[in-house]
C-alpha cells in the first residue's frame, strides 16, 4: 500500500509514520513537507492513501528555503487541485488545529470537514484531530486505514 | 365627540385621558379617530396634545420628550393616526415645505447668510424640530467649518434639560454633517453607536431610520418609527410620513394600497411635489397642470433627445442656476457637453455645494480617474442631505454608477422625490397602460415631443415581436442604444447583440460620438445579452477589451455572474482564451481563484509556465498578453502552481516576465523595473537573513596567528629545544580523574589499564607525569593557542558567541515564536512577576473572570518556564567550558592531561616546523569545534525542543482543564500552531551553530544592510516592531560581502539597544538611521527617542564613564562581559572585524533629546 503523508511538522510526521507502520507493516510511506512537493508527488505517482495536513508552507523549508509563506488552507488547496485534475486518492486530513484561518476566513474543524465532504466527496474521507499528548488520533487513523482495506 | 369615546373618557372609574386616546389610536376605527380629531382640533382644547402631540416646539428640550402615542403593530392605524395631525396642520406644513425648499436652494448655492435667515424664520414660525437641528449643523459645518458644527452640538448636549434621546440623535447628526467624514466611516461609527441589546430593537430601528436612512425599505419597521416620531413636532412627523409613504408606494400591493388610502386624504391640502408625485403614481390619469418650470424642463429634454446638445447644455445650466436641487439637470448638462466633446464649465458660485456636485458628477459621467473620490463625496452628501429631495437624486446616481447591481427601488424613490412633470416619470409605472395615461396627460399639456415619444417606446408593451418605433430625431448612436435596450427588454437578445456589437467598436474607436458614458451603457447592455444567451466566450472577450480600453467601463458590470457561469459550465472555448484568466484577475482578489483560470488556460495551451508563452507572443494581442503577464502571473498566483521548485525559481520566473514586458511595453517601464528591483531586493534580504542565520559561529584563525605569532614562535622554539633533550620512550602518564593507568607501548600507542590506589601514590608515576618537560611545554603552548581560539576578545569564539548569540538574540529568538502567537507574557523586572497578557484578556471576554485569571496564571507559568530556559541557555549552556570554568558549557574545550598527551603523541611529536605545528594545532581545535557544534545542534534539536514542547503541552492541558475548546478556540489554535513554528524556530537556532563559510551575500549596499537589519530585528521582536526613517545621502556604495556579518552585527546591536533601553513602547520609538559617505569616510548615525525618566537618568554619562577607560586599541578587554549596551562590541567589530584603523564611536543627545550613536570609519578596502 503506497501512502503519501504531506506534513511539515517533523515530530508529527515521525509519529504518524511510526503509527502507520504499526498498523500496516507493508506500508510504503512517502513524505512531502509542503504544498508544492506534495502536489508534485501526487501528479507523478499513484498513491493508495493520502494523509494531509491543512496548514503547510508553499515549498519545503530548509536552510536555503524559507518556504515562501505558510498557507493555513494549503490542504484544502491540494484537495481542490486533486479534484480539478482528477487525481483520485482517498484522503484523510490530519490536523492539530480545531479552527483555521482568521477574520472572515475563520472556520472550525467541523465546518471545514463539512465543506470538504460537500466539495470533494469522491476523495475526501474525513478528518483526524491530532494531539501529541493524546492517543485518540491513533485510533482514528487505525479506523480509517482499516476502512481502506475493506 | 362620538358618544362611545365620551363614555370612555368621562365615565370610567378613573379619569385618564391619555389612556383613552391611546385606546383610540390602537383599537378604534378611522371614522371615530377623525371625529375626535375634529373635536379636539383647537390647540386650546385640553385634550389637543393627546391627539396631535407637541406640534410646534418652543425649545429643543420639548423634542423627544412627550411620548403619549402607543406602539401598535398596524401600519394602517399608525398612518391613519398620523394623517389626522397632518390634515389638521396642512396649511402650516405647506408653508414649511415652501420655505424648506428656499433654504435648500440658498444652501446649495452657498448663500449661507441667506440660508441662515430662512432657517431662523422657519424656527420662529414652526418651532424647533429635528429638521431644524439637522439644518443648523449642516449650515454650521459648510458655512463656518467643523468647530462651529461642534459648538452647536455642545449647545444641545450641554443643556441638561434636553432629552437623552435628542442628545444621542444630535451627536450623530452632527457627525453626519461633517464634510470630511466619509460615508463609510460615519456608518461604521453609527453601527457601533446603536449596537444595543436585542431587547432594544424598536429603538434601534428608529435610530437607523433617523440617522442612516436613505433608500432603506421602511415597510417592516414603519410602526417603530412612527412610535418614536410621535414625540417630534409636526414638521418632522410630516417628513417621516412622506418617507414611509414613498417606501410603501414602491413596495408590494398590500403596502401600496395602504399608502394610497392615506395619501388621497391630503390631496389638495398640502402643497408639496412629493404628495403630487405619490398621487400621480396611484392615480395615473389624475389631472395636473404644467407650470413654466415643467415646460422648460421638457424643452431641455427634447433638445437633448434630438441631439441639440449646445442648446440643451445652455438651457440646463439656466434651469440649474435657479433650481440647484434638480439633480436631473446636472446630468443633462454634463452629458450634453460630453456628446459634443466640450469642456465642463463651472457656473455655480465657487466653493458652493452645487459647484461641488457638478464637478464630482462630471468626473463620474466622463469616467475620469478620481472617480472614487467623487463617488465618496456624492454618497456622503446624499446621507447628509437625506431630508431633501436632492439627496435621492444623488443617491440614485451613486447607486447607478458605483454599484454593479441595478436598484430599481432606489430609482423609483428618486422619481418620487424629483419633479414628476417629466416624461421619465412614466418609468415608475409597472403597467404600460398607466404609463400611457400619464404620458397622454403630459402630451395634452406640452405636446408630443421626442422625449415623450421615446418614453412611449421604452415603456411600450414588452411583447417580443412588436415593432419598435423610435423618434427619427434622435442622433444615430443614441438611437441604436435605445433600440438595443428595448430589444433587450423584449427578450430579443440576439437582435440587441447585433446592434450593440458594432456600436461598441465604433464608440470605442471614436467613429461614433458618445464618449465614456455611452460606451459604458453599451457594454452593460451587451454584457447582459451575452449572459442571457450563454455566449460566455464573447462576453469574456468583450469585458476584457472594454477593461483594457478603460477599466472604469466595467466597474458597473456584475462580473461575478459571468465568472459563476464559467465556473459552473467550464466551457472549453472560454478556457482557451487569454481573456479568461484576465477576467478572473479583474474579479478576484485571492490569488488561488485567479490561479485556477491561469492554470486552465496554460493547460489548454499545453504549457506549464508563463514564460513559455514568449515564443507564441504573436498569437495574442499585445495588450492581452501584457495584461496577462502583468496582472495574472503575479508571484502570488505563480506560487499556487506546482511547476516551480522554490522561491528562487518563482522569483526568477517573475523577473523574466518583467524583463519581457520591459522590452515589449515601454509605456510602463517604470512599473516593471520597480518590480524587478523589489524582487531583487527581497531576494537579497532573504539571502542576508539566511547568512545571519547560518553564520553565527566564527573564529578568526588568521587574526590569532598574526597577532600571537611572535610569542608563539618563541614558545615553539623552546619546545623544540626540549624535544631534542628528552626521550619519551617508556613514558607513562596517569589519568587522575578516572584512576586508570595509561601506558605507552613500544609501537607508540597509549593504552589504559586499571590502577590500584597504592600504585597511584607511587612516586615513579608522579615523576613521570610531572617531570616530562617536553609534554608540559607542549601543553602550555597548546593551551595558549586554545585560549586565544576560544576567548581572544579580538578573534576568539566567545567574542562572537557573545555578540551574535548571547546578546539578546537567542532569548529573543525563542521568545519570538511564542510572542508572535501571544503566548508569552511580559515580566515586571522590579517585582519579577508576570503581567496580565492583554491580548487574551480582551480576546477571552466570554470566559468567566475566574477562568480568565486561571488562564493568565497558566500563561505566566509558561512564560516563566520559557524565560528560565532561555536564561539557562545563555548563562550556562552557550558558554565555553574549560577545565576550570563553565562546567555545563556546551562548547567543551576542556582537555584532560591524558587526552592531550594522546594528541601530543599522535600528532605533534614529529613536527618540527612552526607553521606546520600551528596548522596541526588549529586542526585539533576546529575538529573539537565541529564536535561541539554537532552536540549543540543535537541538544537543541532534541533536548531543548522536547523541553519546550513539553511546556507547551503542559500549557495546553492546563488550558483545556479550565475552558472548553469553543471558549478558547483561538488560544488553542495558537498553541497548536506554535508547536510547528517552534520546530522551524529551533531548527533555525540549530543552524546558527555551524561554522560560517564563504559569504552568501556577495556584495551589498548600505541600504540593503539597513533593510535586512530592520527585517531581522522585527522578526526577533514581533510585537515591538520599529520602522526607522532612513536617509542615505551619498551615492550608492557597494560593499564586499565578506563584511556583511560585522556590519550587520554593529547595526543590530545598536538597534537592539534602542528597543530594549529606550524605555518607550515600540510604537512610540522614533528612530532614524542616517548614512553618509563623504571624503572617503563612512558615517552612520542611529538615533532613537528616549522615555522621559530614561533620559533623566542620563544614560550617556554612564556610558561615557565605562568607555573612557578603554581606548580603541584596548577595546577587546570588555567584550566578553555580558549584560551591557554592546557598544564595546561595536568598537571591536569596527576595529577588528572590519579592520578599520581609524574608526570612532561616539554617543550624544541631539537637539530633540534623542539618543544618538555615531560611527565613523574610513571606507577604503570595504568597497568592491
Amino acid at each position: 500500500m503506497k501512502i503519501l503523508i504531506i506534513e511539515d511538522d517533523s515530530n508529527k510526521m515521525q509519529r504518524i509514520s511510526n503509527e502507520i507502520r504499526e498498523i500496516k507493516t507493508d506500508a510504503l510511506i512517502t513524505e512531502a513537507r509542503s504544498y508544492q512537493s506534495g502536489m508534485q508527488l501526487l501528479m507523478s505517482v499513484k498513491f493508495d492513501f493520502l494523509l494531509l495536513d491543512m496548514s503547510l508552507p508553499i515549498f519545503d523549508i530548509s536552510p536555503e528555503e524559507d518556504g515562501f509563506r505558510v498557507d493555513p488552507f494549503s490542504g484544502r488547496n491540494i484537495l481542490g487541485e486533486m479534484f480539478r485534475k482528477d487525481v483520485i486518492v482517498p484522503t484523510v486530513v490530519i490536523t492539530m488545529f480545531e479552527t483555521f484561518g482568521d477574520g472572515s476566513d475563520l472556520m472550525t474543524l467541523d465546518e471545514l470537514d463539512k465543506e470538504l465532504s460537500e466539495n470533494y466527496s469522491s476523495i475526501y474521507k474525513g478528518v483526524i484531530y491530532y494531539n501529541s499528548s493524546e492517543i485518540n488520533w491513533k485510533e482514528s487513523l487505525k479506523t480509517f486505514m482499516e476502512k481502506m482495506n475493506d | 365627540m362620538p358618544a362611545g369615546f365620551r363614555q370612555r373618557l368621562y365615565n370610567s372609574k378613573e379619569f385618564n385621558p391619555k389612556k383613552v386616546f391611546q385606546d383610540l389610536q390602537a383599537y378604534r376605527d378611522f371614522n371615530e379617530m377623525q371625529a375626535v380629531a375634529n373635536y379636539v382640533a383647537n390647540p386650546n382644547n385640553p385634550f389637543h396634545r393627546f391627539m396631535f402631540g407637541i406640534t410646534f416646539a418652543r425649545a429643543y428640550n420639548e423634542l423627544c420628550t412627550y411620548r403619549s402615542f402607543v406602539l401598535t403593530d398596524s401600519l394602517q392605524k399608525e398612518l391613519d393616526w398620523m394623517s389626522l395631525s397632518l390634515v389638521r396642520y396642512a396649511k402650516e406644513i405647506s408653508q414649511f415645505v415652501k420655505q424648506a425648499n428656499a433654504f435648500q436652494k440658498t444652501f446649495l448655492l452657498g448663500s449661507y447668510q441667506q440660508a441662515s435667515e430662512i432657517l431662523e424664520t422657519i424656527i420662529s414660525e414652526f418651532g424647533f424640530s429635528l429638521w431644524s437641528l439637522e439644518k443648523t449643523f449642516l449650515l454650521a459645518e459648510y458655512a463656518h467649518g467643523l468647530e462651529r458644527n461642534k459648538k452647536e452640538l455642545t449647545n444641545i448636549i450641554g443643556d441638561e434639560k434636553n432629552d437623552e434621546l435628542l442628545k444621542f440623535i444630535a451627536e450623530y447628526i452632527s457627525l453626519r454633517c461633517e464634510s470630511k467624514m466619509s460615508d463609510e466611516n460615519y456608518r461604521i461609527r453609527l453601527s457601533r453607536g446603536i449596537d444595543f441589546d436585542d431587547d432594544f430593537f424598536v429603538l434601534v430601528n428608529y435610530l437607523r431610520y433617523r440617522l442612516e436612512q436613505i433608500g432603506m425599505d421602511l415597510t417592516s419597521v414603519a410602526t417603530h418609527i412612527t412610535y418614536f416620531e410621535g414625540s417630534t413636532p409636526i414638521i418632522d412627523r410630516y417628513l417621516t410620513f412622506i418617507t414611509i409613504l414613498q417606501s410603501c408606494a414602491i413596495a408590494d400591493q398590500e403596502y401600496s394600497e395602504i399608502a394610497k388610502n392615506v395619501v388621497v386624504r391630503l390631496d389638495g391640502l398640502i402643497e408639496d411635489l412629493r404628495i403630487d408625485s405619490l398621487l400621480q403614481l396611484f392615480i395615473p390619469d389624475r389631472e395636473f397642470e404644467c407650470n413654466t418650470l415643467a415646460v422648460n424642463m421638457i424643452e431641455v429634454l427634447d433638445n437633448y433627445t434630438n441631439g441639440y446638445y449646445e442648446i440643451s447644455a445652455e438651457m440646463a445650466s439656466q434651469i440649474l442656476t435657479d433650481n440647484p436641487e434638480s439633480y436631473e439637470f446636472y446630468y443633462i448638462y454634463i452629458r450634453s457637453l460630453a456628446h459634443i466633446g466640450k469642456a465642463f464649465n463651472q457656473f455655480f458660485p465657487e466653493d458652493s455645494v452645487a459647484a461641488s456636485i457638478l464637478e464630482h458628477s462630471n468626473v463620474i459621467i466622463r469616467g475620469k480617474r478620481l472617480y472614487n473620490r467623487s463617488f465618496n463625496y456624492l454618497s456622503k452628501l446624499s446621507t447628509s442631505l437625506w431630508r431633501d429631495p436632492l439627496a435621492y437624486g444623488l443617491f440614485d446616481f451613486y447607486v447607478e454608477e458605483a454599484l454593479p447591481s441595478q436598484e430599481k427601488r432606489i430609482h423609483k424613490l428618486m422619481l418620487l422625490n424629483a419633479h414628476f412633470l417629466n416624461p421619465r416619470f412614466a418609468i415608475i409605472y409597472e403597467d404600460k397602460n398607466n404609463a400611457d395615461k400619464f404620458l397622454n396627460q403630459l402630451s395634452s399639456q406640452v405636446g408630443e415631443g421626442s422625449t415623450l415619444s421615446l418614453m412611449r417606446a421604452i415603456t411600450a408593451s414588452s411583447h417580443k415581436f412588436d415593432d419598435v418605433q423610435l423618434p427619427e430625431e434622435i442622433p444615430e448612436a443614441r438611437r441604436q442604444i435605445y433600440l438595443a435596450e428595448i430589444y433587450e427588454k423584449k427578450g430579443r437578445f440576439q437582435s440587441a447583440i447585433s446592434v450593440l456589437q458594432p456600436l461598441l467598436i465604433d464608440i470605442m474607436e471614436d467613429k461614433l460620438p458618445g464618449g465614456f458614458y455611452s460606451c459604458e451603457r453599451v457594454a452593460g447592455a451587451l454584457f447582459r445579452c451575452y449572459l442571457e444567451r450563454k455566449q460566455l466566450a464573447e462576453c469574456t472577450d468583450m469585458v476584457v477589451s472594454s477593461f483594457l480600453q478603460n477599466d472604469l467601463l466595467t466597474k458597473k458590470l456584475p462580473l461575478i455572474q459571468l465568472v459563476k457561469s464559467i465556473d459552473e459550465t467550464g466551457p472549453i472555448d472560454v478556457m482557451r482564451k487569454i481573456s479568461y484568466p484576465i477576467l478572473y484577475s479583474i474579479v478576484h482578489t485571492k490569488p488561488r481563484e485567479v490561479y485556477v483560470a491561469y492554470d486552465n488556460f496554460l493547460n489548454s495551451m499545453g504549457l506549464s509556465r508563463p514564460t513559455q508563452l514568449f515564443d507564441m507572443a504573436d498569437e495574442f494581442s499585445p495588450s492581452d498578453l501584457q495584461e496577462f503577464l502583468l496582472k495574472v502571473c503575479t508571484i502570488d498566483v505563480l506560487s499556487c502552481s506546482y511547476h516551480f521548485n522554490g522561491t528562487k525559481d518563482l522569483e526568477t520566473e517573475r523577473i523574466r516576465i518583467c524583463q519581457f514586458l520591459s522590452e515589449k511595453d515601454q509605456t510602463r517601464l517604470k512599473i516593471y523595473s520597480d518590480e524587478i528591483s523589489s524582487i531583487t531586493s527581497r531576494s537579497l534580504i532573504r539571502e542576508g537573513m539566511r547568512q545571519i542565520e547560518v553564520s553565527k559561529i566564527h573564529v578568526d584563525e588568521k587574526g590569532i596567528r598574526t597577532t600571537g605569532r611572535k610569542l608563539l614562535e618563541e614558545s615553539f622554539a623552546r619546545y623544540r629545544e626540549l624535544a631534542s633533550m628528552s626521550s619519551i620512550k617508556n613514558m607513562r602518564v596517569l589519568n587522575q580523574e578516572s584512576l586508570y593507568l595509561y601506558i605507552i607501548t613500544r609501537d607508540g600507542k597509549v593504552i589504559k589499564a586499571p590502577i590500584s590506589t597504592t600504585e597511584l601514590k607511587d612516586p615513579v608515576f608522579e615523576k613521570q607525569i610531572v617531570h616530562n618537560a617536553l609534554f608540559i611545554n607542549f601543553r602550555e603552548l597548546f593551551m595558549d593557542v586554545r585560549d586565544r581560539f576560544i576567548s581572544s576578545g579580538e578573534h576568539g569564539l566567545d567574542g562572537y558567541l557573545s555578540v551574535r548569540i548571547r546578546h539578546g538574540v537567542l532569548q529573543n529568538q525563542i521568545r519570538s515564536t511564542f510572542e508572535a502567537l501571544h503566548l508569552i507574557s511580559e515580566k515586571d523586572t522590579t517585582t519579577e512577576e508576570y503581567l496580565i497578557n492583554p491580548y487574551w484578556d480582551t480576546r477571552l471576554e466570554d470566559v468567566s473572570v475566574e477562568n480568565r485569571a486561571a488562564i493568565q496564571e497558566q500563561l505566566a507559568n509558561f512564560s516563566r518556564d520559557v524565560d528560565a530556559l532561555a536564561q539557562r541557555l545563555n548563562k550556562e549552556l552557550i558558554q565555553v567550558k574549560t577545565e576550570k570554568k563553565n562546567t555545563d558549557g556546551l562548547f567543551d574545550y576542556s582537555f584532560s592531561t591524558i587526552e592531550l598527551y594522546q594528541i601530543f603523541v599522535d600528532e605533534f611529536l614529529q613536527i618540527t616546523d612552526f607553521d606546520q605545528f600551528m596548522d596541526c594545532l588549529f586542526g585539533v581545535l576546529w575538529t573539537r569545534l565541529k564536535i561541539n557544534l554537532e552536540n549543540i545542534q543535537n541538544y537543541i534539536s532534541v533536548e531543548l525542543k522536547n523541553t519546550i514542547y513539553e511546556s507547551i503541552s503542559q500549557l495546553e492541558r492546563e488550558i483545556r482543564k479550565i475552558v472548553s475548546q469553543f471558549q478558547a478556540a483561538e488560544l488553542l489554535q495558537n498553541i497548536a500552531r506554535c508547536q510547528t513554528n517552534l520546530q522551524y524556530s529551533m531548527d533555525s537556532v540549530a543552524q546558527w551553530f555551524t561554522i560560517s563559510g564563504s559569504s552568501i551575500v556577495p556584495q551589498f549596499t548600505l541600504e540593503n544592510l539597513v533593510s535586512i537589519c530592520i527585517e531581522s530585528i522585527n522578526n526577533i521582536y514581533p510585537h515591538k516592531k520599529i520602522y526607522p526613517e532612513n536617509y542615505f545621502s551619498s551615492e550608492e556604495v557597494i560593499i564586499d560581502g565578506k563584511f556583511f556579518a560585522p556590519f550587520f552585527d554593529i547595526l543590530r546591536t545598536i538597534m537592539d539597544n534602542a528597543i530594549t533601553h529606550s524605555g518607550l513602547p515600540p510604537e512610540k520609538i522614533k528612530a532614524q538611521i542616517i548614512v553618509q559617505v563623504i571624503d572617503n569616510r563612512l558615517t552612520m548615525q542611529i538615533k532613537n527617542s528616549l522615555e522621559k525618566q530614561v533620559r533623566e537618568s542620563d544614560p550617556i554619562a554612564n556610558l561615557k564613564t565605562t568607555h573612557s577607560l578603554i581606548e580603541t586599541a584596548e577595546v577587546t578587554g570588555g567584550i566578553a562581559k555580558e549584560g551591557r549596551s554592546g557598544l564595546m562590541k561595536v568598537r571591536k567589530l569596527m576595529a577588528i572585524d572590519l579592520q578599520r584603523k581609524d574608526s570612532s564611536l561616539d554617543f550624544f543627545y541631539d537637539n530633540e533629546e534623542n539618543f544618538v550613536v555615531k560611527l565613523s570609519m574610513e571606507i577604503e578596502e570595504l568597497c568592491i
